[in-house]
């Protein structure tokens, strides 16, 4: 606008300055034409003058002064008439440069002023503005100018209000679009997005009405329907068949005044339903078919939306379904109950009016858990067990692993035996119970007039089966598990016992060893104590009294040969009474007849020695067949004895001592029998009298030794020995002299 | 005047041999005999003999027993323990006891005449084979008396000896699993219970003091 204003007045002084210099020269030159027009006269009258003068020679001259004077006349008549034309030239230039300006005044002013009408008028329609004033009357090329000028802002006008129209159409289109598409990106109802879509769609062109079908079931399905001022026929719209399509003529039957636009609603090239708008029919309208493709696509968008939403959640409710059966399962390990959880929980993702589980046993199908259908009786079917080969259908369902649909089954088809009833069961899915890819048996639900077959019940069916196979694969593993660690603890139980019945035989045998060990300890410690006293009372003392004897001998003042000779034969005798007490020492050490001549030869030279040695009377006496024992049997026996003796001699105090031998093919008795104090055996402790090292040798050799005393009544100590073969030497002589022996 | 002794042992054969010899010497003579403890005090009180030769082993009593009752009851009698033992229990319980003299049956046969005397004319006497013993335990009485004066403990001596011997403080360390500055500290203690002013003198001072 600025560049327009600024143009105004160089256009104004551009046409004065063009047309004034043109003016003013034309001028000019008009008047210097008509000077020079004058002057030439004026020079041609004075010379036909001076011609004039110059034809009469005698005058000429006097002629000639007056053609002198008539020179200066003529000059000066020159003179004055180029003074006069000079200011005649003077007055017409200025009256010819005023009249050319007032003239190219007033026509630039022509020229300009229907201009600035028409920028004017240019300026108003750019402010919006209608034109004020045209030139319009005006019969020259701007008059023309200007009436084209008044065509255009009028058709410049109506266009503008069109453009301005559409534009707010298409905005609220937009608007339309963008608020569909938030309710479609929004709203996870598939039911309420439609009818919000459909209220939205219908605000644009004066909608009347808008019915989304969907397709189900291989058939346009009414979904949706939106309609003003026809809500009764509305309510009974229904949609076409897929074959009739985008077609579909019921919005025009019942809306015959109305213009119907449909589009398809694809999803992935897929179809999924018809969006149909109608508007009033008098209103054309042009927009609307993009605008309903637009709201279709949308559409499309939120019934896919919707579709996953709800696929989703089924998902979701499924996962947490069999989560939370799961869970349930895993709550026990015994099969009973999870086979009855498993039924009360496939409730929880089919409708289920009645179910059984088979489980293969041995290529038997066996009804392990039942459950509904009170009427049926079902809990009669437990343990039924159907042969594979009798029950075909099942078997291909084994085989195949997926699970099967069989509605109104025949039950000879089914289960071709065994049951009475089982044909009122008509309507059937038969899932595999699998576990690490095998069949262990099957899944049998029933709902009442309903045939399970969508591929949703199909996926929970199997789903469900997998989590019931582990749950009773896991609980027969348990109780297989079960019974054997029944009986592994059984196995134990009795290894324990056996264990510690050994445990406690070693344990006896151990303490009677160790008891044995301590007490031989203590039998060698007391023996060689024994031994040593022994040797220092008898042998030292005699070598001793031998030693001082010889001293006395040594310094003896005496020396008569026969005193010599008697206190020398004293000393020799105290010597062989030290030689005597030593061999007594060493036969106690080891008798030596033992060895050589055997028990009952050693027996019977320690009764002799007894009965010379002491005021007791003591006999040996042998029944039976006499034999030799192991050397270690007749060292025992021999102690055992000896010990039994010295006891009835050092403590008892007894007069008579009878040792009694009996043999039989079987056994070795040795009876020591004397007639002391007596005294009670278990009163005793078992390390006194030695009755300790008698037990342990009559132990260590096999043999049963009974100690029989009561106060008062003397003491039978009896000594039986069992032999074995080996230990018999029978037909070894015995070197017995007579029988009784002794005495 | 001859010495009257009194023979008290529970082998009637030793005593037979002690009999025969001792009747060779005139100036000795027995006076009685007894075979067990009650009857050796009974027969002391009644024959108030010079001299007892007692055995240490004896029914009743024994022997040592006995030498402490007649010290206490017969202070005047003289004491000679006669005994085929020569274990440092009765040797030294017999000293305790107050016992005269205490000689061995084998040795003594030849010097027991001479031993009666002394012991008669009121001196003490020990069988030669057994001085040494007693010289040993008066020795160990001795230096434990020192030890404890000292306040050093059977580790330190053990140190002292070894550092006698020539051991190195690595040594010592070596032998008691300690470090050696745990060794040097330990010297040095032993070093300030023994007032010396180093190792040597230490050492010097417990073997001049017997300690080691």
């Amino acid at each position: 606008m600025d560049k327009i204003r600024k143009m105004r007045l160089p256009l104004r002084y551009r046409l004065l300055v063009g047309l004034t210099p043109g003016l003013l020269f034309l001028l000019l030159l008009a008047a210097i034409a008509l000077a020079a027009l004058f002057r030439i006269q004026t020079y041609v009258g004075a010379m036909s003058q001076l011609l004039a003068v110059d034809v009469g020679s005698a005058a000429q001259r006097a002629v000639e002064a007056q053609a002198h004077a008539e020179q200066f006349a003529i000059t000066a008549f020159i003179s004055e008439e180029i003074a006069n034309t000079g200011r005649q030239l003077v007055v017409v230039i200025v009256l010819a440069v005023g009249g050319g300006a007032i003239f190219v005044l007033f026509f630039a002013r022509s020229l300009a002023q229907p201009l600035a009408q028409l920028e004017q008028s240019a300026h108003q329609i750019a402010l919006g503005q209608d034109p004020s004033s045209l030139p319009l009357h005006r019969n020259d090329e701007i008059g023309s100018l200007a009436a084209s000028f008044d065509v255009m802002w009028r058709q410049l006008y109506e266009s503008h209000a069109e453009l301005t129209q559409l534009l707010a159409q298409r905005q609220q289109e937009l608007a339309i679009l963008t608020a569909v598409t938030r309710t479609v990106n929004e709203s996870t109802d598939l039911s309420s997005t439609l009818q919000a879509t459909l209220r939205q769609m219908l605000k644009v062109h004066h909608g009347r009405a808008g019915v989304i079908c969907l397709v189900k079931n291989e058939q346009f399905q009414r979904a949706s329907i939106v309609a003003s001022g026809f809500e009764d026929a509305a309510e009974h719209a229904c949609c076409c068949t897929l074959q009739e399509g985008i077609q579909c003529q019921w919005l025009q039957r019942h809306l015959p005044d109305a213009s119907v636009q449909s589009t398809l609603i694809k999803v992935h090239d897929r179809l999924v339903g018809v969006l149909h708008g109608a508007t009033h029919a008098d209103e054309s309208c042009k927009s609307c078919p993009p605008f309903i493709e637009a709201v279709g696509q949308q559409l499309g968008v939120a019934i896919e939306n919707a579709r996953l939403y709800t696929e989703e959640q089924q998902q979701r409710r499924l996962a947490e379904t069999l989560r939370d059966i799961a869970a349930d399962l895993s709550h026990t390990l015994d099969l009973e109950k999870v086979l009855t959880i498993i039924l009360q929980d496939i409730g929880r993702v089919l409708t289920v009016d009645a179910g059984a589980i088979f489980l293969m046993e041995h290529e038997t199908l066996c009804v392990k858990a039942v459950r509904g259908r009170r009427e049926l009786h079902m809990e009669r079917w437990l343990e039924y067990r159907f042969p594979l080969q009798d029950a075909r259908h099942l078997q291909e369902v084994l085989i195949s692993l997926k699970p099967r649909t069989f509605c109104q089954p025949n039950r000879r088809t089914l289960f071709e035996q065994g049951i009475d009833r089982l044909e009122e069961v008509e309507w059937c899915l038969v899932v595999p119970l699998v576990s690490r890819g095998r069949a262990i048996g099957l899944l049998a639900l029933e709902q009442i007039g309903h045939c399970y077959g969508t591929q949703e019940e199909l996926m929970m069916a199997s789903a469900f089966a997998d989590h019931a196979a582990v749950a009773i694969e896991n609980a027969r593993l348990y109780r297989m598990v079960e019974e054997w660690n029944q009986d592994l603890e059984l196995q134990v139980q009795l290894r324990t016992q056996e264990l510690e019945q050994a445990h406690g035989v070693l344990a006896r045998q151990s303490e009677q060893l160790r008891a044995l060990l301590n007490s031989t300890v203590d039998i060698q410690e007391e023996e060689r104590d024994r031994i040593a006293r022994d040797i220092h009372d008898g042998v030292v003392q005699w070598i001793l009294c031998a030693m001082y004897e010889l001293e006395a001998l040594a310094v003896s003042q005496q020396r008569s040969e026969e005193a010599l000779r008697r206190r020398l034969t004293a000393v020799q005798s105290t010597l062989q009474h030290a030689k005597d007490e030593l061999y007594e020492v060493i036969h106690d050490l080891h008798p030596p007849l033992l060895r050589s001549d055997g028990l009952l030869t050693a027996l019977k030279a320690l009764t002799t020695e007894v009965q010379r040695s002491t005021p007791l009377t003591c006999r040996l006496r042998l029944h039976g067949e006499p034999h030799r024992l192991a050397p270690k049997q007749e060292l025992a026996v021999y102690r055992i004895v000896q010990e039994s003796i010295r006891n009835a001699l050092t403590h008892a105090h007894a007069r008579h001592i009878d040792v009694n031998v009996g043999f039989d093919a079987m056994h070795v008795q040795f009876q020591i029998i004397d007639d002391g104090d007596g005294f009670l055996p278990d009163a005793v402790p078992p390390d006194r009298l030695g009755l300790a090292s008698m037990y342990e040798r009559a132990q260590s050799i096999g043999a049963l030794l009974r100690i029989e005393s009561q106060p008062g009544a003397g003491a039978r100590i009896c000594l039986e020995l069992m032999m074995s073969d080996s230990e018999t030497l029978s037909g070894e002589p015995c070197y017995v002299d007579s029988r009784p022996v002794g005495g | 005047m001859s010495i009257r002794v009194l023979l008290a042992d529970d082998h009637a054969i030793f005593r037979r041999g002690v009999r025969s010899l001792l009747a060779e010497y005139s100036d000795i003579e027995i006076v009685g005999e007894a075979e067990n403890s009650p009857a050796t005090l009974r027969q002391v009180a009644e024959h108030q003999p010079d001299v007892v030769l007692l055995d240490v082993q004896m029914e009743g009593a024994s022997g040592i027993d006995v030498a402490r009752a007649l010290r206490q009851n017969h202070p005047d009698v003289g004491i000679i323990i006669l005994t085929t033992f020569d274990n440092d229990e009765y040797l030294f319980g017999a000293i305790q006891a107050g016992a005269h003299a205490y000689v061995l049956k084998d040795i003594a046969l030849q010097t027991l005449p001479e031993t009666i005397r002394s012991v008669q004319r009121g001196e003490r006497l020990i069988s030669p084979q057994l001085i040494g013993r007693v010289l040993q335990q008066f020795q160990d009485l001795a230096s434990e008396r020192v030890r404890q004066e000292t306040g050093l403990s059977p580790e330190e001596l053990d140190m002292l000896r070894m550092a006698a011997d020539g051991a190195t403080n690595q040594e010592i360390a070596k032998r008691f699993f300690w470090s050696e500055v745990t060794v040097k500290k330990r010297m040095q203690e032993i070093s300030e219970k023994l007032e010396a002013t180093n190792r040597t003198q230490a050492v010097a001072i417990a073997i001049r003091r017997g300690l080691i």
